[in-house]
């Protein structure tokens, strides 16, 4: 390598430094006028409009599989409803103890988690998976209105392609960190011009994990008035609510063969995948009728009873009425109904029996 | 590894270019290779060994052509050879479910069978045509291929591997033996260039995207301004999305010290269906000139057949894109586009007819390249007689900072015609200043360290959330 070479060499990178110091500044100026906080770095999974959901999958990644045997999955209703802590203890009183992690996602249809599991979970499936649904996520109609989740989840490189390995998903979140307008893109587009002209700022609404096992709480360190409505306010919308004369619930064919396809998987260890349901106090969404939420729980009890390797648990029965004190807003339980929640999860679900076979070379118990 | 994903500008790109200029002279090459295969491995693993093999076979071919006593038969040797895989990958899976649906439909009986089901390996439509282009040239007497590291870099190229520029040999491999020296000029103008083409892919092909979609992934359902709008979308978004690649392309084998051809030049500045293949896609226009207009008889067999074989030609242009009716229809309607312009004497008041003319049949040969089929090609068509108030907004599959959530067909298609327009006065502008300037005015704009570092915030604040593979790809 001669000195002349060297040299240039030199200025190359001082040149490429020099723009990417420019382009750095650059971010943190236009940052900074876009949001609130914008040094408040919340590990946001690019790719998702949700920051719970970056702060799980660093935990979850980091969490060795090993160390629990239920994955709790499904949307917002499971993310808010089920306390792992909660649930195991409950678990473990009615003589089945489990080690439960919640990995529920906003707006996660069905049919997300095949996808998750093939795509992003490099590790055996846990023996038991317990699959919160509503009727918006296997409804034809309301699972188009939630697929952006998946198209979020899975538009980054190493989703698009192949899977989440180690590289894409460490430059992917050294780049978040390294530019705040690419980690934070899931939140330019609440943006709109006219809030930029008049100086408003956009300041995430931090739904944290509240504790090692991914449970939300709701309400936790969020100052939105949205999520501190007083029970006496729900319990007065909830008798507003009127009573709406709805469709009946069409199960979408890719929400079938999703959950066929999970209780597969489970089967094939050995393990089994429970379906439930979450109780709520009004459902303002067109597919949150009762009529709906009646016709989900008979197909997935008609459908327990036929496909191998999983049960359908009717928590919305089972565990008797909510009050409104056990509620967030209609349909998202606060931390006193997922304290209520969860232990009648685990009696239920523990009523079931463990799973005879899980295991085996790659399994956990 | 997609050039706009974090790992290909966090990892490969800086680790590649360190260990390249930082190598002594004689290991650039191997180095070279090595990092195209890693790229290519890292896109398709299990196709890995077909590029290797690939390449070793046109290399033994391409050496064996100037001593064989019976040059024709070893050229025809490789011609089928390329086109035997192309045509294995890309087209079995469509003639065999064809022929198990034949076969149910006349009674026989499928057992069962719905044909074969082949991933398309990445890029193999790209480096076919270039492999196809050595064999002829070397026949030809136009390159001579001389050692194998070589002709292995040029055909693994990693900056234009999955999508071009289509490059000839006697363009790349001069370059690759002679292992230029690195320079500041070049370094910085593939910085600015890559950074230019970051911005067109995530803030303007990304976005136009959306529009597009909204009338493509429902044809038949859009109110005629809703559809104008995806049409006149689609045609900015896959200009500004296959041109982003190559700026990338080029601008990465710039910062490599390497020169690639350019691909567009203003194509919607073009005044007849000739000068736009000219402008478009100049590489594969190239391509399809030497290796199957000329080679057909080109324009030396008198007018009937010069239009034969356009027809040809661009028909199978077409389906080089995918074995595909509407595909083929796109080729077919660019060959009856070109069979039927004639050169005439320019005329100051004729220009702007002719560029709105060769403008529309370009934007309306788009709806058959877009649509998954012909029937939603035709509904895409039908749409345009839709005339309704009702749907003058329409929703986009995703929130983005550019559009909203919603979009108004008005607004879009004025914005969109005045983005047409700016094409014949940039092309304008470029002619008068093209003996001040070297190279494209946008290049050496995207030069200049501010306007890289704009170029970049820009792409940043712009982008739609979820990623989109360049078009491309596909092909």
């Amino acid at each position: 390598l001669s000195r002349a070479h060297l040299a240039t060499l030199a200025s190359c990178a001082a040149y490429a430094a020099a723009v990417l110091v420019l382009a750095v500044g650059a971010d943190r100026v236009v940052s900074a006028r876009l949001f609130d906080r914008p040094g408040t770095f919340v590990p946001a999974y690019r790719s998702y409009t949700e920051f719970s959901t970056g702060q799980k999958i660093h935990q979850l990644r980091s969490l060795d599989s090993a160390q629990f045997d239920t994955l709790v999955i499904g949307d917002s209703l499971a993310l808010y409803g089920v306390d792992p802590l909660v649930y195991d203890a409950a678990a473990g009183r009615a003589g089945a103890p489990a080690r439960s992690y919640n990995a529920a996602i906003p707006s996660a249809a069905a049919d997300f988690w095949p996808a998750f599991f093939d795509r992003w979970w490099r590790r055996p499936l846990p023996c038991t998976l317990l699959l919160g649904l509503q009727p918006r996520a296997v409804d034809v109609e309301g699972r188009r209105e939630v697929t952006f989740a998946s198209r979020f989840f899975f538009s980054s490189d190493g989703f698009a392609h192949r899977d989440m390995s180690d590289v894409t998903y460490g430059s992917e979140d050294a780049m978040s960190r390294l530019f705040r307008l690419w980690g934070r893109r899931g939140d330019l587009f609440r943006l709109s011009p006219a809030d930029v002209a008049a100086g408003r700022r956009y300041r995430v609404q931090v739904v944290p994990i509240s504790n090692g096992r991914g449970w939300a709480r709701w309400g936790d360190q969020n100052d939105d008035p949205h999520f501190h409505v007083p029970a006496t306010e729900l319990a007065r919308q909830a008798a507003a609510a009127p009573a709406r004369r709805t469709r009946g619930l069409r199960l979408a064919p890719e929400a079938d063969r999703a959950i066929r396809d999970l209780a597969a998987r489970e089967r094939a260890r050995g393990g089994r995948l429970v379906v439930f349901t979450a109780p709520t106090l009004f459902d303002p969404e067109i597919y949150g009728s009762e009529r709906m939420w009646t016709e989900l729980r008979v197909a997935m009890t008609r459908m327990a009873g036929a496909v191998a390797g999983m049960d359908f648990v009717d928590a919305r029965d089972e565990l008797g009425p909510f009050a409104a004190a056990d509620f967030g807003d209609g349909r998202h339980l606060n931390a006193r109904g997922a304290r209520r929640l969860s232990t009648g999860l685990g009696r239920l679900v523990a009523r079931l029996g463990a799973p005879p076979t899980c295991g085996g070379p790659t399994g956990h118990r | 590894l997609l050039f706009t994903g974090a790992p290909f500008l966090l990892v490969f790109l800086p680790l590649t270019l360190v260990v390249y200029w930082v190598a002594p002279r004689s290991w650039r090459l191997p180095v070279l290779l090595a990092a195209s295969y890693a790229f290519y491995l890292a896109s398709t693993p299990a196709y890995g060994a077909l590029l290797a093999l690939s390449t070793v076979v046109n290399y033994r071919l391409a050496r064996a052509l100037p001593a064989s006593g019976r040059p024709r038969r070893v050229l025809a040797a490789g011609v089928a050879f390329n086109l035997g895989v192309l045509a294995f990958f890309k087209y079995a899976g469509l003639l065999s479910s064809s022929g198990a649906d034949v076969a149910g439909a006349l009674g026989l009986g499928n057992g069962g069978w719905d044909g074969l089901r082949i991933v398309l390996p990445l890029a193999i439509s790209f480096f076919t045509f270039e492999m196809i282009s050595v064999l002829v040239d070397v026949h030809r007497g136009k390159a001579r291929v001389g050692g194998f590291l070589p002709f292995a870099t040029y055909k693994a190229f990693f900056p234009k591997l999955l999508a071009g520029p289509i490059t000839r040999y006697g363009e790349l491999v001069p370059q690759l033996e002679a292992a230029p020296d690195l320079d500041a000029g070049r370094f910085r103008r593939g910085m600015g260039l890559f950074a230019l083409g970051m911005l067109k892919k995530l803030a303007l092909a990304n976005n136009l995207a959306l529009v597009a979609d909204a009338v493509f992934e429902h044809p038949g359902t859009t109110s005629a301004a809703v559809t104008l709008a995806g049409i006149l979308a689609f045609g900015l978004q896959i200009l500004f999305d296959f041109s982003a690649y190559t700026d990338m392309a080029r601008g990465a084998a710039l910062m490599l010290g390497y020169e690639l051809p350019r691909n567009f030049l203003l194509p919607y500045a073009a005044s007849s269906p000739r000068d736009f293949w000219r402008r478009w896609h100049m590489s594969l226009s190239r391509w399809l000139r030497d290796y199957l207009y000329i080679p057909l008889g080109g324009n030396r067999k008198g007018p009937v057949r010069t239009r034969l074989n356009l027809l040809v030609t661009m028909t199978l242009g077409g389906l080089w894109h995918g074995a595909a009716w509407h595909f083929a229809a796109w080729g077919l309607g660019h060959g009856l586009l070109l069979a039927g312009d004639r050169r005439r004497p320019r005329r100051s008041w004729t220009a702007p007819l002719a560029w709105v003319g060769t403008l529309v049949a370009v934007l309306a040969l788009w709806v058959p390249f877009r649509a998954s089929s012909l029937a939603d090609a035709v509904d895409v068509y039908r749409s345009l007689g839709h005339f309704s108030l009702a749907q003058r907004s329409f929703g986009l599959g995703e929130a983005t900072p550019l559009w909203g959530s919603r979009a108004s067909a008005a607004l879009v298609i004025v914005l969109l015609l005045a983005a047409y327009a700016c094409f014949p006065l940039a092309d304008a502008l470029r002619t008068r200043w093209a003996g001040r300037l070297a190279g494209s005015w946008s290049e050496r704009a995207a030069a200049l360290m501010p306007a890289t570092v704009v170029c970049w915030t820009l792409a940043l604040l712009l982008a739609p959330t979820a990623a989109r593979p360049f078009i491309y790809f596909r092909f």
